[in-house]
């Protein structure tokens, strides 16, 4: 009977738990996904599509929220709480929803020169205090920047040293020498920007000197050599002309102890080179030799088309020539630009002096460096009309370059060909180039 | 700010300040929105995103001019207006012929449009519309979901997820429980969306737990999807990427078993038995004289020091 009764009991006792907890209980067919960090409930469960109209369809909806927000308070619910100030306080979890971030994670900062060298000798960074007492104010002063202690542009009075000159001015040279270090530092700081991102840094090059040295002299006579040459001609020698310092190529070695698996790799691929019975085959060779055969042989052709045209009339033969204007140095930093003009006669031409001789009938001014100045009766020489409108030509005096044709009118037909007869002129490559420098700081 | 952005050095200490807030960030800041709208709105568009402001309020800027712009075809000035205020979410409303009462949720990564959709408004009931007390402005809401639609197909996933970054608010370490007032309700149904916003009454149910009754009190939009742009695939996980400085670091020698009991792993170093203290025998003892075995020899006397 007893027992009966505690079985009842505890019966009765489940009943009125399930009654207390039926208001906040929701059956569903599937578990919600809940993400208590974000307060987010998902319920994955299939609605029944079922044709609702207008306010059943608001109704139908009101009562799934009702349903999964429950859920979702009854998971709330259960994280730990605590009070703060009056207030019953849920923690809440990590979020666990993974969302896109809305930069990239930052970036180490990359080091600097200094940095890479002061890791690589170990030199630790010193803290230095930011107050340093000031003798003359006599007080503790910053160390740096506005009202700094012992500031040297503040002082009312400089001594002249000894060997300096008495005209300068010791305030101006403190101050432009602050200025200049600001400068370089800046410079510096973009450099190393430059170098962490892997932009090809400019050489500093030939800086401007007050006086330059006889090495400076020789490596800037070497710059200008490179800066001048064309398709591998370059300028002649001076008669005692010492040839040019730290020039080619500097040999790497690799690291006595360092990467193994290129070593590896590098050894196999000998091997691997050598075991083969096939030859190797070098592209870039055999690509090249493949061209170099090409323009050989139109160059045959076209030299028998030549003869052949020669033979049939006199007419005269002006072979065009190849007239670059390479911009071949130029120097960021604004010390110094060079360009030339590059007139490249590849050996001799032969033509007929008399055949193309013309009067200038318009006078023209010239609008580029390349070009001739005319004047009302001049006559002309021309080399070269390998361009419509604009013929390549010589002055009497010697002078060369284009001039529109327009300006010119042929001498007559006879004439030439009795002051004219066949000659050879010999192109000398110096005798044609030209630097113009910008600034005057090198030569 | 990019790269490159470093390159101009900060003058003063405020805008040092300044740009240092924007840089990006371990732990990041809550996403802000901005709310713009384009040459033309209509009457639903503009109150809509009203309300939706409203819902956003604190990290949200809302644009009071037009913005003649379509994102779909040009989004470099969603990308300018982005890095001008800081903002990566966007909501942008607009409204003519082919697409009557257009909205278009997006957000940003890196000042680069990351995903956008966009959602046509067919139903609209406005936060004024609805006689009701209403939520305080930034309370953090509740999310719900529901509809098999945002668990299968792709785009109703990439809107969820979109949604979720948009209306979340902010992540908090705690919160108050009887704050927790305010219900967004997102359901996929009839290939709609229904977006419902509830108050959250909590009502006694006689246990710790409350019942919860719900009463809407707007905005309500019945949307449908119309076009989209999302990210690729690699593009998705690479801005899901987290620096390594956040993830959590690996314990070494713990671990933990189905029920959650704590085992630790205890490396030892051998341990030398010949030099044990076992207990000492009347009987084992040697006797003082004894004869030494020959076999014994050399040990015998380290053992006897060890014993006395």
């Amino acid at each position: 009977m007893a027992a009966c009764s505690v079985e009842e009991l505890l019966a009765k006792a489940e009943q009125d738990e399930a009654e207390k907890l039926r208001s906040v209980t929701v059956h569903k067919e599937l578990d919600l996904e809940f993400d208590v960090g974000n307060l987010l409930a998902c319920d994955k469960n299939r609605i029944e599509s079922r044709d609702l109209g207008g306010q059943r369809r608001d109704d139908f909806l009101q009562s799934l929220a009702r349903d999964n927000t429950q859920l979702l308070v009854n998971e709330i619910w259960k994280q730990p709480t605590e009070r703060v100030e009056e207030a019953i306080v849920a923690k809440l979890p990590e979020p666990t929803t993974p969302l896109p971030r809305e930069k990239p994670p930052p970036k180490r900062k990359p080091p600097t020169k200094w940095e890479q060298f002061a890791k690589l000798k170990g030199i630790q960074k010193k803290k230095k205090t930011n107050l340093v007492w000031d003798e003359n104010a006599k007080e503790w002063k910053r160390r740096w920047g506005y009202q700094r202690a012992r500031d040297d542009t503040k002082d009312w009075l400089v001594e002249v040293p000894e060997t300096a000159d008495p005209n300068e001015d010791q305030f101006a040279k403190r101050v432009k020498a602050k200025k200049e270090r600001v400068a370089k530092n800046e410079l510096n700081r973009l450099r190393n920007i430059a170098r962490a991102q892997k932009i090809k840094v400019p050489g500093v090059g030939l800086t401007p000197v007050a006086q330059q040295s006889k090495d400076d002299l020789s490596r800037a006579v070497s710059v200008a050599k490179h800066s001048t040459a064309s398709v591998g001609m370059f300028q002649d020698r001076l008669p005692k002309e010492k040839p040019p310092k730290n020039t080619g190529k500097r040999r790497k070695f690799g690291p006595l102890i360092g990467d193994f698996s290129s070593e590896r790799q590098k050894q196999l691929e000998l091997l691997k080179i050598m075991d083969s019975k096939r030859p190797k085959l070098d592209i870039t060779k055999a690509v090249n030799k493949q061209m170099r055969e090409e323009d050989r042989e139109e160059a045959a052709a076209s030299a028998r088309r030549e003869r052949e045209s020669l033979e049939e009339s006199l007419a005269p033969v002006c072979k065009c020539q190849i007239f670059k204007m390479q911009r071949i140095y130029m120097h960021s930093h604004e010390h110094f630009e060079v360009f030339t003009t590059v007139l490249a006669p590849q050996g001799r031409y032969r033509y007929r002096a008399g055949a193309e001789k013309m009067v200038v009938v318009h006078s023209y001014r010239p609008h580029w460096p390349d070009e001739l100045e005319l004047s009302l009766g001049d006559v002309i020489l021309v080399l070269s009309k390998h361009e419509e409108e604009r013929w390549f030509g010589r002055r009497q005096h010697g002078q060369q370059g284009y001039f529109p044709a327009s300006c010119v009118m042929e001498l007559s037909q006879q004439k030439s060909l009795q002051t004219g007869g066949v000659g050879f002129l010999e192109l000398d490559p110096d005798w044609r180039l030209k630097v113009w420098m910008c600034q005057p700081l090198l030569i | 700010m990019t790269q490159l952005d470093n390159v101009v050095k900060p003058k003063s200490k405020r805008s040092k300040r300044f740009l240092d807030s924007r840089a990006p960030k371990l732990s990041e800041d809550l996403k802000s929105a901005m709310i713009m709208k384009g040459g033309n709105t209509s009457l639903t568009v503009t109150q809509a995103l009203k309300d939706l402001y409203s819902l956003k309020k604190p990290n949200a800027v809302l644009y009071k001019k037009k913005n003649i712009t379509r994102p779909f075809e040009d989004s470099t000035s969603l990308e300018f207006f982005s890095k001008k205020t800081d903002s990566s979410l966007f909501l942008f409303g607009s409204h003519n012929k082919k697409r009557p009462n257009n909205l278009i949720f997006g957000r940003l990564f890196d000042f680069h449009v990351l995903d956008m959709i966009e959602l046509g408004i067919e139903k609209y009931v406005s936060l004024s519309d609805i006689k009701a007390s209403k939520c305080p402005e930034g309370t953090k809401p509740m999310l719900v979901f529901a509809g098999e639609a945002f668990d299968i197909d792709n785009e109703h996933k990439r809107l969820k997820s979109l949604l979720i970054d948009f209306f979340r608010g902010p992540t908090v370490p705690a919160v108050r429980l009887a704050g927790l007032e305010h219900v967004l309700n997102f359901t996929a149904l009839d290939g709609k969306i229904f977006m419902r916003s509830y108050r959250c009454l909590l009502k006694k149910s006689g246990c710790r737990t409350p019942r919860i009754e719900l009463e809407e009190i707007g905005p309500s939009f019945d949307l449908v999807l119309r076009r989209t742009h999302l990210a690729s695939d690699d593009l998705y996980k690479l801005a899901h990427r987290q620096p390594k400085a956040l993830k959590p670091k690996k314990k070494k020698n713990i671990s933990h078993d189905a029920f959650g009991t704590k085992l630790g792993r205890v490396h030892m170093q051998k341990q030398d038995l010949s030099k044990l203290h076992t207990r000492k025998m009347k009987g084992l003892r040697k006797r003082r004289g004894a004869v030494v075995d020959g076999e014994q020899g050399g040990q015998e006397p380290k053992v006897a020091k060890v014993e006395s």
